[in-house]
């Protein structure tokens, strides 16, 4: 291998390596931080802060400017609750009224207490955990990157497959979190719970096993070369 | 299936010349002429092996030999 070559890819590990410390380092300190808030709301009664969130949003649907037949609106409209297919709320109403569709959200009722901003607190700690683990793998693999002599070597595969499959759990974990964290907003709200998928760090996994199974055909690709004479 | 053994040794005792000295000639470092040697390769580039059959003055058949397995 060319050694400018070498020398950039060496230096591509040793900057990535580097940005992946201070990233780690971030998140121990806004893991320290999510600790200290569980402490302090584990230290209090859960009526010590209560947040009360006072909103509404009224939507009208003008009649004039759009077709709207009150028939068309019976399967969202409900019994004047929000319904849509499965999801049903009791604080958005909704009316039709002289041909106008009429949506009301009123959130004046929804309060947290401090089990709920606990718990809060616990899935994101959870959640910045996974992270870091998956960080220490990604800083090994940048570690060889820094030290190797042709990024096509066993030994770089193995972390590349070891940071693939920690990213398996990392990603479970925060997304279970991520939905608890929004759950605890939505049931709030709008009194009901869901759960949602990212697409995007699903693919990013994906991503990286293409990655480790072409890296690997790279390093067979390489030990075919330097057995050649 | 059999393997191919290269017969570097028994040419170059022949010819009576060094590994360095047919490094030099070949124009192959000394380290992937003893790899070579040995069997530790899985592939010989046909310019080595021209390279090889000039220095040594032989045909490739002289340097490759088949043999079945026992």
């Amino acid at each position: 291998m060319e050694n400018s070559v070498k020398t950039k890819i060496n230096t591509f590990g040793k900057v990535f390596r580097i940005i992946t410390t201070v990233f780690i380092v971030c998140l121990y300190v806004i893991e320290g931080f999510l600790l200290l808030g569980t402490v302090l709301s584990a230290a209090f009664p859960k009526d010590a802060v209560v947040v009360d969130v006072s909103a509404g949003v009224d939507v009208k649907i003008n009649n004039s400017y759009f077709d709207i037949d009150n028939g068309k609106f019976s399967a969202v409209i409900g019994d004047g609750k929000l319904s849509l297919g499965s999801f049903v709320s009791d604080k958005v109403k909704v009316k039709a009224d002289n041909g106008s569709l009429l949506v009301n959200a009123d959130f004046s009722d929804c309060h947290f207490d401090l089990s709920d901003i606990m718990m809060i607190f616990i899935c994101a700690i959870i959640s910045v955990a996974a992270v870091i683990v998956a960080l220490y793998f990604f800083r090994a693999l940048m570690k060889r990157f820094e030290k190797c002599e042709t990024p096509f070597e066993d030994e770089i595969i193995k972390k590349m497959r070891t940071f693939a499959i920690a990213l398996i759990p990392t990603l479970a974990v925060s997304m279970i979190a991520k939905n608890m964290i929004g759950n605890v907003f939505s049931y709030a709200f709008i009194g009901d719970t869901s759960i949602s998928i990212d697409m995007l760090p699903v693919a990013f996994v994906v991503v990286v096993f293409v990655l480790t199974a072409i890296f690997r055909y790279g390093a067979q690709l390489q030990k075919e070369h330097d057995e050649t004479v | 299936m059999g393997q191919i053994i290269v017969r570097l040794d028994r040419m170059m005792a022949d010819r009576k010349i060094s590994l360095n000295e047919l490094s030099e000639k070949v124009g192959v470092t000394t380290v992937n002429l003893s790899k070579l040697k040995n069997g530790h390769v899985s592939a010989i580039r046909f310019s080595t092996l021209t390279a090889l059959c000039s220095a040594l003055d032989c045909q490739p058949g002289d340097l490759l030999e088949y043999a079945e397995d026992a």
